[in-house]
């Protein structure tokens, strides 16, 4: 088997092994053609062109009622992790908010208060935020609604279709960044270093668009998928 | 809040080439061969039309010395979908094969 042949091979596993759980069977039907194609170089190409599914993340499709309430569990695990998730950061919220106040009394030119005063307002607004958020991800759960698939489809198509915050807290981050990066650089304005540090920034922020896109389509095909397995269902 | 169909030239192409033997089940490679699409363009496509429904999917019964590959046939859906898609559209197909040469 030629070195080509071998690397090949090699990206054609590690895309199946890598590859989400609702992309698996895409993968591995992406790794047997590589291993008929009999050009060595056409099948790098193929396994090459075979990493795009790895961008794609996505959950196991459902594909009747028994498979629901499972799919619910692990959707309602998350929910708690992230309520609790978002306690934390109203704390660490309010803990950066009495930071940059204190460093407001200490401010010595514009820029510094500017800083200052952009994080202390988004540390406010999103403290309260997340007590809010909070609030309305903790909806009491129970565990008896396990045994019954309708029930759980109807809860888990009802919890999929709420709006998503995580901009919100992108959003701090982002202000909480340019905040760090102006204050900073309020008394010694180096504009190269600036540059730098707002284009790292930016970098971070880029990836953001695409997680947020991934999740809403993950939503959207998860509350399809609901539609069509509560279609099939006879009416009362 | 349905999740849309993207109607791209490949997509028309890929359905033109599902037309061209309805009843067959299809390697991805041969449709990637016949298309001219690269393994990165054509399975997004299959993906997203068996995600609508359009196409299904089967693992083909094992032969000795040669792990089984996954097949593709377009559904009544899928057909009614490709016939509609491919007479708007002017497909062409691509010239070259992205990939050239299979063992079998």
């Amino acid at each position: 088997m030629t070195l080509v042949r071998i690397v090949a091979l090699t990206i054609s596993d590690d895309v199946v092994r890598w590859a989400s759980p609702g992309c698996k069977e895409w993968a591995e039907g992406l790794e047997r053609e590589a291993k008929v194609i009999e050009s060595d170089w056409a099948a790098l190409r193929w396994a090459l062109g075979s990493t795009r599914v790895l961008l794609d993340r996505r959950p196991i499709p459902l594909t009747s009622l028994d498979a629901v309430p499972a799919a619910t569990q692990k959707f309602v695990e998350s929910v708690r992790f992230r309520a609790g998730f978002v306690l934390a950061m109203s704390i660490m919220y309010g803990l950066q908010g009495l930071l940059y106040l204190w460093k407001f009394c200490k401010a010595r030119n514009t820029l510094e208060f500017a800083a200052c005063a952009l994080v202390i307002l988004f540390s406010i607004f999103v403290g309260v935020y997340s007590l809010m958020e909070r609030r309305r991800l903790n909806v009491p759960w129970y565990d008896s609604i396990y045994d019954d698939p309708l029930a759980c489809t109807h809860l888990y198509k009802e919890r999929l279709k709420r709006r998503d915050s995580l901009w919100i807290y992108f959003s701090y981050f982002l202000c909480w960044g340019l905040g760090t990066v102006m204050f900073n650089h309020g008394e010694s304005y180096d504009s190269f270093e600036v540059i730098c540090e707002v284009i790292y920034l930016g970098l971070f922020f880029l990836l953001i668009p695409p997680v947020m896109y991934q999740r809403k389509q993950n939503n959207l095909r998860r509350i399809e998928e609901i539609d069509a397995l509560l279609a099939e269902q006879p009416s009362d | 809040m349905g999740m849309k169909m993207r109607q791209s030239p490949q997509t028309a192409l890929v359905l033109a080439e599902f037309l061209s033997d309805e009843q067959e089940w299809r390697y991805g490679y041969d449709i990637s061969r016949n298309t001219g699409l690269k393994s990165g363009t054509l399975y997004p496509i299959l993906m997203r039309l068996a995600e609508h429904r359009m196409l299904k999917t089967n693992w083909e019964t094992a032969v000795e010395g040669r792990p089984p590959r996954h097949m593709y046939k377009l559904t009544k859906d899928g057909l009614r979908y490709a016939r509609e898609m491919v007479s708007e559209s002017t497909v062409q197909p691509v010239g070259k094969p992205a990939y050239e040469g299979v063992g079998l």
